[in-house]
């Protein structure tokens, strides 16, 4: 190597590196001095972000303005007067003002976070050189209430998730924090929004599905209350859900709102819109009888039923979720059709209510189906669906057949609380017949009462509804699980449908089926909510006599015949007898009476003891 | 091999204490701000603030003991087995690409694993590629130099596109520039270095131009606000960073960039957290101490008693400086967005011990200095 070679290419390499360092110095003046990005004292200054309220106009996010009083002394002029003058309003003393008035800096601070009312003085004094700078923190009283719906914001007061994200120009009344050209000058304050949520409504629904996701063990669940008459959500409950006032605490899967974002198999509930596209076309099939031998061949592939029903009508199909059944009757109906429901009902396109993240679910042109499509899509298979087009193509049934796009903001109020935009008159479209809506809410009807619904049958109110049990397909070993979703979309009062509510439970460690997982909780929901809602309750007094079976209604002396009934019948009958005698009973087992002691038409005594034994096998009656 | 010719402390003096002075400084600057930046994340997703401070922990020691003992070690060894360095360098990179062996994080293979701790193998294969080449180009030669030329450049070109099948672009490109630089120190005639860079050019366009996200990370970083919630989002949160931090930052511990806006705020991106934390201020002193490492290492280049040793001492200034210079350049935005750590300073067990490491051989060369070598002679003359 050559000495002075050596040297002068030391030298070159070192004012090389000295030249990149000067630019990096350069570049990192001009990051400082840009007013590009960050500007955030820009971005606190007369820009408060709007409320976002409940449907009774509970706040459910505020944001609490925050004043610090600063001050440029060189545009001071006459500090003793001004430090004087504030001195009064802040409680400091007026020679330590005055002492940082006359700093030779141009920025200096007098007191931070002062209220508003001392702000407001301070403004009105109107001094020359002093600046207030407001500071925002955003806040969720309700700590973690309908978190998965109404989001969070970042550290710098952007929305970052539900409602905060996707109404985040609408609340701040800007677009972006950063980027200042995209102001809206005309813009100066965040609007407030309303919810259409009730947070009574959304409280129980939070409290009873947090109790059912804890007693099954499930992976997560969700609850959704739906207004039938105007497709406003009153609650969207998830647990696991979070507080957003420390959202960074909680990992992706506790933020997520799950009724939008993610889709599942239905399984059994998508059984009620497949008839719909049957009776809407072929009324006739009302009246025909299907057989079901427990399991069924389509196109070389063995779709097994939950077990053998024999001979049904389409009410019994519905009401066993007959597999087997449902494919048969589905005979009737083309491809074409079946998709065209689907479609109306909403399945296979967002519902356009306006949350951030909504996924259309998936559902497949007639072009791509296989011999088997038409057959697993009347069973709730080969569609992947959200919770919200669930709840509201069930809506549309209770609603009479007539579909209203499910919204959750019910309206947009100034800053000063006047409306600003109602958004709550949402036209509807006639998605089935009024008779065909009729018939299947009857037959929903029979799934609570003598179905595989019958755990939310209730007492005080008349209920419908549909059960599902979805296996949970894995994306890995590409085959069914024996992991299951478990849902239950059900509609109450049956006589003048009101709410319409969707159980999913996602997961559950038990295994256990939609009518054992999810009936529960939305029966102990409703019975909780429609008292709330004003709706009446069932006739009291000794109600639902004729309800009973010819011969199984207590006379007052004698045994009833038990025989056949279901657990729930069973209790109503035997209140019904404890209402006019003092009797003790026992049930055994699980499914219908099979025998029953005493014998039916024997003599009852006050205090007499009645025992009732109940299985499974056989159970295709009526 | 005697450990007499390993450890010869006949003819050396005091280790370069300025230079020891500034590794500490830019080592200890690095351990506060693993922990701020890494805290909020941290305890995020580990439920302990202090995971990624305890880690960095222990490579720190591990590092300090690397850095005496290689501080130890006559720097002139390592003549001897540039031949294994290259050969250890190719398998293990060759290595890491296997399926099973290399550990893939992000969609890129860069690690081993070994226990709980992962390896990343193209750090220390930059420090034996230096000191290869440093070797080969300190050499006087009679043969011609186009040879002399081709066949180092050729073991260039392997490591790097060994490099870039990982893939991994920064560490790619690091090697590359500190591989010219190095040439260029050697002496080298300009005209083949010149040759040399038009005709790589090409190539150049393929690597970038053919892979789609690399040509979308250049496009972003000319205007990262033609995409700002996308590609240039990171770069726009980085830049925030810097207008959040102003002159004299919102102090150690209180930024919030860091808190799941910058990505990575412990490895990559530290820069910014410096800049917000430490402002502007904070970020000059930075760069100067970086700039200062190198100085130092010309310090102890010009004073080397020999071609190797004033090579390697700059080789090594270089293979700091400019992986510094990168990180840097990506953090404020005049470089296209790569995954190259800060040296001691980013979060990195394997950068930090080869950082180490490369003080440590640069502190042997300092020992060796002429003005020290006089000394020890007049020691000596005084103790017989």
């Amino acid at each position: 190597m050559n000495q002075r070679v050596f040297r002068i290419r030391i030298f070159i390499s070192c004012a090389l590196l000295s030249f990149v360092a000067l630019i990096y110095v350069l570049r990192l003046f001009s990051l400082h001095f840009s007013d590009r990005v960050a500007v955030e004292d820009k971005d606190g200054s007369g820009l408060r972000r709007g409320k976002i309220k409940d449907v009774n106009g509970y706040v459910m996010a505020i944001s609490i303005e925050l004043n610090s009083l600063y001050a440029n002394p060189s545009e001071i002029v006459n500090p003793s007067a001004t430090a004087e003058s504030l001195s009064r309003i802040i409680n400091v003393p007026a020679r330590d003002i005055k002492k940082r008035l006359s700093s030779k800096k141009s920025f200096v601070w007098i007191k931070r976070k002062l209220d508003d009312d001392k702000a407001a003085e301070i403004r009105r004094l109107g001094m020359k050189g002093l600046y207030l700078r407001r500071e925002f923190k955003r806040a969720y009283p309700n700590d973690g209430l309908a978190s998965n719906l109404v989001g969070f914001v970042g550290v710098d007061n952007v929305g970052l998730e539900g409602i905060e994200f996707g109404y985040n120009r609408v609340l701040s009344g800007k677009t972006s924090a950063f980027l200042p050209e995209e102001i809206d000058p005309g813009n100066t304050s965040g609007k407030n929004i309303v919810l259409s949520i009730d947070r009574f409504i959304q409280y129980i629904s939070e409290k009873e599905i947090e109790k059912a996701v804890a007693r099954h063990r499930a992976k997560q669940g969700i609850v959704l209350v739906m207004s039938v008459k105007s497709g406003e959500i009153l609650a969207l409950a998830k647990y696991p859900g979070f507080n957003p006032n420390y959202y960074f605490d909680y990992d992706d899967t506790a933020r997520k709102n799950f009724s939008v974002i993610d889709s599942f198999e239905p399984g059994s509930t998508l059984k009620i819109i497949a008839l719909a596209s049957i009776l809407e076309k072929n009324p006739g099939v009302l009246d025909k009888k299907y057989t079901c031998e427990g399991k069924i061949e389509i196109a070389d592939t063995e779709i097994r039923c939950t077990g053998v029903h024999g001979t049904l009508t389409l009410q019994d199909i519905i009401r066993h979720s007959c597999n087997v059944g449902m494919i048969k009757a589905s005979k009737s109906v083309t491809k074409k059709d079946l998709y065209d429901t689907l479609k109306k009902f909403g399945f296979g396109s967002e519902t356009g209510i306006g949350l951030p993240g909504e996924s259309e679910g998936i559902l497949r042109p007639v072009e791509k189906w296989s011999g088997l499509s038409k057959h697993s899509l009347t069973i709730g298979h080969e569609i992947s669906v959200t919770s919200i087009q669930l709840a509201s193509a069930f809506s549309a049934i209770a609603n009479g057949g007539i579909y209203i796009i499910p919204s959750v903001v019910k309206s947009v109020e100034n800053p000063d609380g006047t409306l600003f935009k109602d958004y709550r008159k949402r036209e509807g479209r006639r998605v089935v017949s009024g008779t065909v809506a009729k018939t299947l809410l009857k037959f929903m009807k029979g799934v609570v009462d003598n179905g595989t619904g019958t755990r939310a049958y209730s007492t005080l109110y008349e209920f419908a509804g549909k059960t599902g049990t979805s296996q949970i397909f894995s994306a890995r070993g590409k085959s069914y699980t024996d992991r299951v979703i478990s849902s239950f979309v059900g509609i109450g009062p049956y006589s003048d449908p009101e709410l319409c509510m969707l159980v999913v439970i996602d997961d559950p460690a038990d295994r256990l089926s939609g009518g054992e997982a999810a009936c529960p909780v939305f029966k102990s929901v409703m019975e909780k909510v429609l008292p709330y809602t004003g709706k009446k309750k069932r006739p009291s007094g000794p109600y639902g006599l004729k309800r009973f079976r010819q011969g199984a209604a207590f006379d007052g002396n004698t045994m009833p015949d038990f025989t056949n009934m279901r657990l729930p019948e069973c209790m109503r009958l035997l209140s019904e007898m404890q209402r006019s005698i003092d009797l003790e009973y026992a049930v055994y087992g699980g499914g219908s009476v099979r025998s029953q002691k005493p014998e039916k038409g024997e003599a009852i005594r006050s205090g007499q003891k009645i025992n009732l034994y109940l299985s499974e096998k056989n159970d295709g009656r009526e | 091999m005697d450990l007499k010719s390993l450890i010869d402390t006949r003819r050396r003096g005091e280790p370069d204490l300025a230079l020891m002075a500034l590794i500490f400084v830019l080592a200890g600057i690095g351990i506060a701000l693993n922990y701020s930046a890494s805290a909020v994340y941290a305890q995020k997703t580990f439920g302990d603030s202090f995971y990624f401070l305890k880690r960095q922990l222990l490579w720190f020691v591990t590092g300090l003991v690397a850095l005496f003992v290689f501080q130890e070690i006559d720097y002139k060894i390592y003549k001897k087995y540039t031949k294994a360095f290259l050969f250890i360098s190719i398998a293990l990179l060759g290595l890491v690409l296997v399926p099973g062996i290399g550990h893939s994080v992000k969609g890129s293979v860069r690690w081993f694993s070994i226990g709980p701790l992962s390896v990343q193998p193209s750090e220390m294969v930059k420090l034996m590629m230096v000191i290869y080449l440093v070797k080969v180009f300190s050499s006087e030669n009679s043969r011609n130099h186009v040879i002399q030329l081709l066949i180092p450049m050729m073991v260039v070109a392997a490591v790097f596109m060994l490099i870039l099948m990982q893939p991994d672009f920064g560490t790619a490109m690091d090697l590359l520039i500190v591989s010219v630089l190095i040439l260029f120190m050697s002496g080298f005639p300009f005209l083949y270095i010149a040759g040399l860079f038009i005709l790589s050019i090409p190539m150049f366009y393929l690597l970038i131009y053919q892979v789609g996200y690399r040509k979308d990370r250049i496009l972003a970083f000319q205007n990262p606000w033609s995409d700002r919630f996308g590609k240039g989002y990171h770069v726009i949160q980085s830049f925030i960073a810097f207008k959040k931090g102003g002159l004299l930052g919102v102090g150690l511990g209180f930024g919030s960039q860091k808190i799941s806006r910058l990505p990575e705020p412990h490895t990559d991106f530290i820069f910014a957290v410096i800049a917000e934390e430490m402002g502007l201020v904070g970020t000059i002193c930075m760069i100067g101490l970086f700039l200062a490492l190198f100085w130092r290492s010309v310090v102890v280049s010009i004073s080397a008693p020999d071609d190797f040793g004033r090579l390697l001492a700059l080789g090594l200034g270089l293979l700091i400086v400019v992986q510094a210079f990168i990180n840097i350049g990506v953090v404020i935005g005049s470089l296209p967005a790569t995954g190259l750590p800060l040296p001691f300073i980013s979060y990195g067990g394997s950068s930090l011990l080869v950082n180490m490491i490369s003080g440590g051989i640069l502190l042997n060369i300092s020992r060796y200095r002429e003005a020290a070598n006089q000394g020890v002679k007049i020691n000596e003359e005084v103790w017989q």
